[in-house]
């Protein structure tokens, strides 16, 4: 202590430590060798030359693999060119490097969900609600998952939240009164839903989901006229609407005109010939219009795709207990096959074998989803 | 075989003077009217009053869950409402379970109860003098009461996860194990969960017969671990284990054996994870057809081709799905003729996000789903329901609805809306326009939170309301007393001579103010229970019940007139109503 009690003492150790203190700051000060690289991308992207774009943000990784703005753009950039199984790595890059909170696993949820990667999505938007618990798209986000997960009181907890932050945004408002529909609110569904078309009446959606609130209340005049009223409206604007046009023809069957409700359970088979729901309306309806033999054929469709139906989701279960297990997995996407949803078969096959390693059965199965799927689908994005 | 008996001049004088003898419902002293003087929390006003303490039951259902989270706790347990010494007053039968079937025979496991009925309201527990204390029944699920040997007396079927018991009532207060010679033990395919059962006629021999439903092949040292979503350990899916199992049926010789008849009455390829059994002749040709309520696999119509076979027409007559074309997760059954159309419609109860579902009958043998007109749908979506009963609480001539309800999921809060686990129970008002509504504001004590599983229905005393028994899992069992009933009835028990001494499957239609109700005798229904099998009509306002119609099992047909109401009769095959003279 005595040597800083003297002027000269203290002058000197003042010299020394801000020059230490220089020594450390000046790299973090100075620019990142990158930054040239990476602001010539952004120009380059600004006049939508995106390949060059990329590969200047690539040049900036090379030349400082810690400076995180390429990784950003990069994961945007894939985004934008619908590769967003690319685009959420860089993401991940992306976080491991940021400096700042700017949502980006709100982004990176985003992407995942749209790379199907639904685990990892509701991750990434539950990580971004612990930073900023009302940021609108990450309960947006996982609201929607929440919904896909039949999870629906924490559905709504977050579509209630994206709902007020997104008043304008069709799919949040029309998320929310569906869900709220399906889980048997139909006050708020409706309070939910009818908003949405006094703002914009070009939309089937809202007008069948009223319809299904309408259909599913005790039956009274009143509520029989408006499912009318809605399902009419829904198909003017969507013909091919395939609930809409079950929905009508089981509105056809409360009402007792049979030969309407065969037309629409015919047509809904048509639009959709996995779900078995328009099968036994059809053999419903036929055997009120007395035409036994249709009755007895669609009975018998039924009866196919609903324990198709069952089996796959049974399975499901089965396999979320053991992802490793080959057997049930094959079987799985056997059953998604069957149903028309090889891509999903496929997804199943290629995330077990990811787990098990090498295994010949499941290679053989996973060449025969690829066949289903067709060559131009079944090729795995590159990175 | 079929007879038809015209009323005749003496049948008329008979008559009238059973009108003017027949049992008045003043009764013993009466127990509490009020919510709350029970000892059980009050709750609104309303037609219903927990009326346990005072009754004396003191019964708590244990259903073994230890945080294994074994499948088959989820299901325990029924109750029966059963006059087992024939006084005239039901007795009540509460099923236990206690620790699941992994745990170490020598592991003590607490006795089902048996309450018997003392008149003024209160029971006396006869657990241990009854003999039901000393038997070794395992992990119980069901009770179906019939008396199979026709001496009077009803026994006891109970059914569970590891082998069943027969309880042959020895008419002296006491009951005696005969599974074994019986040959009903079920537990010669090895390890079986059996859940609901239920006695019926369906060969007209005049015995009782016994269908008894399956759930799945259950394996307690491969229970695998499953959570739900919000990742809380808790049950797997029955959909984690295959549709291997189905009900079986066996035949009362009449000399106290059964003979296993699944494989030779077509049975033995039918396929469900069963969980409610009803005896109902749905086509009303003479023979019981079952109905079973399946959980996650499609229900199950066995349709009687004359005793001689069954054939599964559930999808072709409209029964097996839901609504919405779904599979639905049934689990308690009953049956009534809710809009006096003459035919009885179906409901089924079933888990919560899936309304109950109620199968109309049309007539004939058809049936078209009403569960969204009926109302029903909108009242029932959340709630997750096994025991359910038609009864007519306010005695207006239409069936109401009441429902059991009861999570299976302890965390389900955490991830349903407008779920919970222990739930209220639903009283559906029957409007009389075909629609239901919850009626709230009569529930009374029937508004606590509750995990029922066995539901029985039965005017446990005589007074024309029928009462509620409520087996819940791992809280006391609870008597509901009614005391909201308002209009007339009267309350028929039928005594086969012919036909099997139950008369199970009996069709008795009561025409009052104009309208022709139908009811069918029954020894077990609801979810694993059996209610009061005498069969109560409520008049409203009406005097009489204007004309009564009976179609015994062995055929016979007989019609009466004028029957008083506010009354009790003992309709004996072949014989003119008379008032029933246990009915004091």
């Amino acid at each position: 202590m005595s040597c800083l009690s003297r002027p000269v003492g203290r002058t000197a150790l003042l010299v020394l430590l801000a020059g230490g203190a220089a020594i450390l700051l000046v790299p973090r000060l100075r620019s990142s060798p990158a930054e040239a690289a990476f602001k010539r991308g952004e120009q380059l992207e600004a006049i939508k030359m995106d390949p060059d774009a990329k590969s200047a943000y690539e040049e900036a990784i090379r030349k400082d693999p810690r400076y995180a703005p390429p990784y950003r753009s990069l994961a945007l950039l894939a985004d934008k060119h619908g590769a967003p199984d690319v685009s959420a790595d860089f993401w991940r890059q992306y976080i491991a490097r940021r400096k700042t909170q700017d949502h980006a696993h709100c982004f990176l949820a985003q992407v995942e969900l749209n790379a199907g990667q639904e685990v990892e999505a509701l991750r990434d938007a539950e990580l971004e609600m612990k930073s900023d618990p009302k940021c609108p798209r990450a309960n947006l986000l996982a609201g929607m998952l929440y919904t896909r997960k039949s999870q629906s009181k924490r559905a709504l907890d977050h579509l209630g939240v994206a709902a007020q932050a997104y008043p304008d945004d069709l799919e949040t408002q029309l998320t929310f009164g569906r869900v709220l529909a399906l889980t048997g609110d139909y006050r708020r569904a409706e309070e939910q839903l009818r908003p949405i078309l006094t703002k914009d009446k070009s939309h089937a959606q809202p007008y069948y989901w009223l319809a299904y609130v309408a259909m599913r209340k005790p039956s009274t005049p009143d509520t029989l006229r408006e499912a009318e009223d809605n399902l009419n409206q829904a198909l003017d604007l969507q013909p091919d609407y395939y609930e809409a046009n079950l929905e009508m023809g089981r509105l056809r069957m409360r009402q007792k005109r049979h030969a309407g409700a065969f037309s629409f359970a015919k047509r809904a088979s048509e639009l959709n010939a996995h779900d078995p729901g328009s099968y036994l309306l059809l053999a419903q309806a036929a055997d009120a219009c007395g035409k036994p033999a249709e009755a007895a054929a669609s009975r018998a469709k039924f009866k196919i795709e609903r324990d198709l139906a069952s089996e796959e989701k049974s399975l499901l279960k089965t396999y979320g207990l053991d992802t490793k297990n080959v057997d049930v997995a094959i079987r799985l996407a056997k059953a998604a096959t069957a149903r028309g949803k090889a891509e999903s078969a496929l997804a199943i096959l290629r995330m077990t074998a990811q787990q098990v390693g090498e295994n010949a059965q499941l290679a053989a199965a996973i060449v025969e989803a690829e066949a289903a799927v067709g060559p131009a689908k079944s090729v795995a994005p590159t990175r | 075989m079929k007879q038809t008996r015209a009323p005749h001049i003496a049948a008329v004088v008979l008559t009238v003077l059973v009108t003017a003898l027949g049992c008045s419902s003043k009764q013993n002293p009466k127990p509490p009217t009020q919510p709350g003087k029970s000892g059980a929390s009050p709750h609104a006003p309303g037609a219903f009053v927990n009326v346990t303490a005072h009754a004396g039951i003191d019964f708590k259902l244990e259903n073994g869950e230890t945080g294994k989270y074994s499948l088959v706790s989820t299901t325990a347990s029924g109750c029966a409402f059963l006059d087992y010494n024939v006084d005239g007053l039901l007795d009540i039968l509460l099923v236990q379970a206690g620790p699941t079937p992994d745990h170490p025979a020598s592991t003590p496991r607490p006795p089902c109860k048996l309450y018997q009925n003392m008149g003024g309201g209160t029971f006396k527990d006869v657990t241990e003098s009854s003999g039901i204390g000393r038997l070794k029944q395992g992990y119980a699920i069901g009770a179906a009461v019939g008396d199979y040997d026709n001496d009077g007396y009803p026994d006891i079927y109970l059914s569970g996860c590891g082998g069943n018991h027969l309880l042959h009532n020895e008419k002296n207060g006491t009951f005696r194990d005969v599974t074994a010679s019986a040959g009903v033990g079920d537990t010669d395919k090895g390890v079986r969960w059996a859940t609901s059962s239920a006695w019926g006629d369906y060969d007209r021999d005049g015995n009782l017969d016994l269908l008894v439903g399956h759930y799945v092949k259950w394996d307690p040292k491969n229970e695998p671990k499953c959570s739900n979503s919000a990742k809380d350990r808790t049950y797997c899916s029955p959909e984690v284990y295959p549709v291997n199992e189905g009900p079986r049926l066996y035949h009362n010789e009449g000399n106290g054996k059964f003979t296993d008849t699944t494989e030779k009455m077509g049975l033995s390829k039918v396929r469900g994870r069963c969980l409610g059994v009803l005896w109902l002749d749905y086509d009303q040709d003479g023979w019981d057809d079952a109905y079973i309520a399946c959980d996650i696999s499609p229900n199950l119509l066995l349709q009687n081709r004359g005793g001689k076979r069954f054939e599964e027409v559930g999808l072709m007559v409209g029964v097996a799905y839901g609504a919405d074309a779904a599979v639905l997760s049934g689990m308690g059954i009953t049956a009534a003729d809710y809009d006096q159309t003459g035919w009885e419609s179906i409901l089924v109860t079933n888990f919560s996000g899936q309304p109950n579902s109620l199968f109309h009958a049309v007539g004939k043998g058809a049936f078209e789903d009403k569960t969204y007109e009926s109302g029903i749908g909108f009242a029932s979506l959340n709630f997750n329901a096994f025991g359910v009963e038609f009864i007519d609480y306010d005695n207006d001539g239409l069936p109401d609805l009441v429902c059991g309800n009861g999570h299976v999921d302890p965390f389900i809060e955490k991830i349903a809306p407008n779920t919970t686990y222990k739930e209220r129970k639903l009283l559906l008002r029957n409007t009389g326009n075909g629609a239901f509504v919850d009626q709230t504001a009569d529930l009374g004590d029937l508004a606590e939170p509750r995990v029922t599983r066995g539901l029985a229905a039965g005017d446990f005393d005589n007074d024309g309301g029928i009462d509620i028994l409520d087996n819940s899992q791992n809280m006391p069992a609870a008597l509901y007393r009614n005391v909201g009933r308002a209009g007339r009835f009267v309350t028929l028990r039928l005594e086969g001579t012919k036909s099997n001494r139950d008369a199970a499957g009996a069709l008795v239609w009561v025409t009052a103010n104009g309208t022709r109700s139908l009811r069918t005798v029954r020894d077990g229904s609801s979810y694993a229970s059996t209610s009061d099998r005498r069969l109560h009509f409520g008049l409203g306002e009406a005097q009489n019940a204007e004309a009564v119609e009976v179609r015994w099992p062995s055929g016979l047909r007989q019609r009466f007139t004028s029957l008083a109401g506010d009354r009790f009769y003992l309709l004996k095959e072949g014989s003119l109503p008379v008032p029933d003279p246990l009915v004091k």
